[in-house]
């Protein structure tokens, strides 16, 4: 049964990398912009009674509003109704058209001793726009023994540095994720989805991407990575994309994912950020082979677009948007059909 | 003896007010400088490893750091071992010499069913430049019961909105605050003080002002208004000083105190800014009588200088200091001898 899907999904990718072959990227430098607060993950952005706000976090979450996101962002701590899992990093966030605000967040463990964490995914919900949260618990953790041998310097496994978005009809949330331990092949950038009807609910309700389907529980369970590392984790050369930064670009009518590439020695130095495209979130083997927009020495971690225009966010950006890495923006990104 | 004791602080009163009366500031328009945070209180500055650092809170603190108050500064949250007395806010530090940083912060408890809240001022002690916090306890409290008949819009009564100074000799640290219950005439801006070598272990060591001494307990105990509300707390009509910021100033060799001034409506209107001056921080009745350096209008809530040069903060300036309002400053202020 999960061969066919590979063999699909292997063909869906041919297909689409031929026709995604044709986006355009451009880099323009630009007037630097910094968010207040120091970005040590994706930094997820949503507007909220007309005031643009983004979270941003470093082992505990931060939220800026302000007219715009070029400023001035005025900083304050998110209150949470537990902190049982913090360290927290919130990287992906969703206002529901009532106004409630979900959140998702990495939470990292520490393991092998305290030398190295493992980090699993949780969910947040909130009604005030992001000032208070309630935790709603961890939904997606990994089912790959820590190994205390790895030598990334980071993690003993775990999964976590992701992206959240909804498709356009409003069925699933797509996490795209990092895997840090466990068989080659799923190590990189993996993907699970939650029933959007589950968003209020999602512990126990998350199924990860694996051969070609969506049967293994986002509480364990396996994992294919759709961008597998071309070295593994556990290597202190490891050579892989993580990370992913996801959004809906509106002038090219396709989801685009920013990615970091960790390259090659421990310490995760990042060897250049890359783009991918893709015409449904659905499809995790639609993407395009990435492609590198900015090289080691320019490249930073946390690579993320966020669209200029009102209502426009981490999420959803038109042709012109700005490139934020690790919180700062010196780059206006151009996308052309 | 306490007759005594009165009629000498008071003649030390009136000799500060004249010794006091020479000094004259100067306000000048200077390039806008925000803060990255909300500042809703006092917002304490320290260098740790050679970098600026300022805590800001809105219920729970951020700090930021940087090269410099003019300098970029990024904010992250600051984790604390118990969340107990949140909704905390960080108003002063001090850093000793082995870089151990202890902060003092204004707890809000909810009282009159929720209507109103109460605040008390606790101690908190970090060994790592402020990104965590042990929580040491609560330090100064009110005697009295909530007044649930308080009209002010805020408070039912309690101690907060302080500041807390060191002396040159190194033996008391000097909390003025704002007592925002009790009877009339201890109503306003009162001082308590803390041994520097209690300052590890400062619950139940503090000592509160009253009638000219120091033998009232910092935990319940009894205070004498320095600078008694001209109408009380407990009004609508609320007419008192509130919220003192104090530095050390080196250009003028005397402390330096911002007040702000509510008047006269609930809410807290902002009738204005005041300085006073004092060379002695251990006679509080040494400060000159307050005078108003900016108007209703252009005051804001949280008014306090920081210094400009290397080493200087929120507790300690030169002749040339920027005056912030609630995290922002757009003008320089000029103490002349």
């Amino acid at each position: 049964m999960s061969s066919p899907r590979s063999l699909l999904g292997a063909v869906a990718l041919a297909g689409l990398c031929v026709s995604l072959w044709g986006q355009r990227v451009q880099l323009r430098p630009a007037e630097p912009i910094s968010f207040p607060g120091a970005s040590d993950s994706n930094s997820p952005v949503h507007w909220w009674n007309g005031s643009f706000a983004v979270i941003q976090s470093v082992a505990l979450p931060i939220i800026s509003f302000g007219p715009g996101p070029l400023g001035p962002l005025k900083a304050r701590a998110v209150a949470l109704d537990s902190y049982e899992h913090t360290p927290m990093w919130i990287e992906a966030s969703w206002t529901d058209d009532d106004g409630t605000l979900y959140a998702w967040y990495h939470h990292e463990m520490p393991i092998c001793g305290g030398r190295l964490s493992m980090p699993a995914i949780g969910a947040l919900i909130s009604s005030d726009g992001g000032l208070t949260f309630r935790d709603l618990g961890i939904i997606i953790d990994s089912g790959y023994a820590p190994d205390c041998n790895a030598q990334n310097g980071y993690f003993g496994g775990g999964h976590g540095d992701f992206s959240v978005l909804p498709d356009h009809d409003r069925r699933y949330f797509y996490f795209y994720f990092t895997n840090y331990s466990g068989p080659e092949p799923s190590q990189g950038v993996a993907v699970a989805r939650l029933a959007y009807a589950d968003r209020a609910n999602p512990v126990g309700r998350v199924q990860k991407f694996f051969r070609g389907g969506w049967r293994e529980p986002g509480l364990g369970g396996r994992v294919s990575a759709i961008l597998p590392a071309y070295i593994s984790w556990s290597r202190p050369n490891a050579d892989s994309f993580w990370g992913p930064s996801l959004h809906w670009n509106s002038a090219i009518n396709r989801y685009v994912m920013l990615l970091n590439r960790a390259c090659c020695e421990p310490g995760w130095p990042a060897e250049g950020i890359y783009v991918s495209f893709n015409y449904d979130l659905g499809v995790p083997y639609g993407w395009s082979p990435p492609e590198k927009i900015l090289d080691r020495g320019e490249a930073g971690w946390y690579p993320q677009v966020v669209g200029l225009e009102p209502g426009m966010s981490d999420k959803v950006a038109g042709s012109v948007a700005r490139l934020f890495v690790g919180g700062d923006s010196r780059w206006e990104i151009v996308f052309s059909p | 003896m306490r007759a005594y004791q009165t009629a000498l602080t008071l003649l030390l009163s009136v000799l500060g007010v004249g010794a006091a009366a020479g000094q004259r500031v100067e306000l000048r328009p200077a390039p806008p400088v925000s803060l990255p945070g909300i500042s809703d209180s006092n917002s304490p500055v320290f260098w740790w490893n050679g970098a600026f650092t300022v805590i800001q809170s809105a219920a729970l603190p951020i700090f930021s750091r940087g090269p410099g108050l003019l300098g970029q500064l990024k904010a992250r949250a600051v984790a604390l071992d118990t969340y107990e007395h949140t909704p905390l806010w960080i108003e002063s530090v001090w850093l000793d010499d082995d870089g151990t940083l202890y902060a003092w912060y204004h707890h809000e408890s909810p009282v009159c069913n929720g209507r109103l809240s109460m605040p008390v001022v606790g101690a908190l002690v970090s060994d790592n430049g402020g990104e965590s916090f042990r929580d040491l306890g609560i330090i100064l409290a009110p005697a009295e019961e909530p007044d649930c008949e308080a009209a002010n819009g805020y408070f039912a009564g309690g101690h907060g909105d302080f500041t807390v100074l060191l002396d040159q000799e190194r033996e008391y640290f000097y909390i003025y605050f704002g007592n925002y219950g009790g009877s009339e005439s201890s109503q306003g801006i009162a001082v308590a003080r803390l041994a520097f070598s209690d300052r590890a272990d400062p619950v139940g060591k503090v000592w509160k002002f009253f009638n000219g001494g120091w033998g009232e307990p910092g935990l319940g105990g009894r205070v004498t208004a320095i600078l008694p509300a001209s109408v009380p707390w407990n009004r609508p009509d609320v007419d008192s000083f509130w919220g003192p910021s104090l530095h050390w100033n080196w250009a003028i060799n005397r402390y330096v105190m911002l007040l702000s001034r509510a008047c006269c409506e609930p809410g807290w209107p902002v009738e204005g800014v005041y300085i006073s001056f004092n060379p002695h921080i251990g006679n509080p009745y040494g400060w000159s009588p307050p005078k108003k350096i900016l108007d209703r209008g252009e005051a804001r809530w949280y008014p306090q200088v920081i210094g400009l040069e290397a080493g200087a903060s929120d507790r300690l300036a030169g002749g040339v200091a920027r005056l912030f309002l609630g995290g922002d400053s757009h003008r320089e202020i000029v103490f002349h001898p």
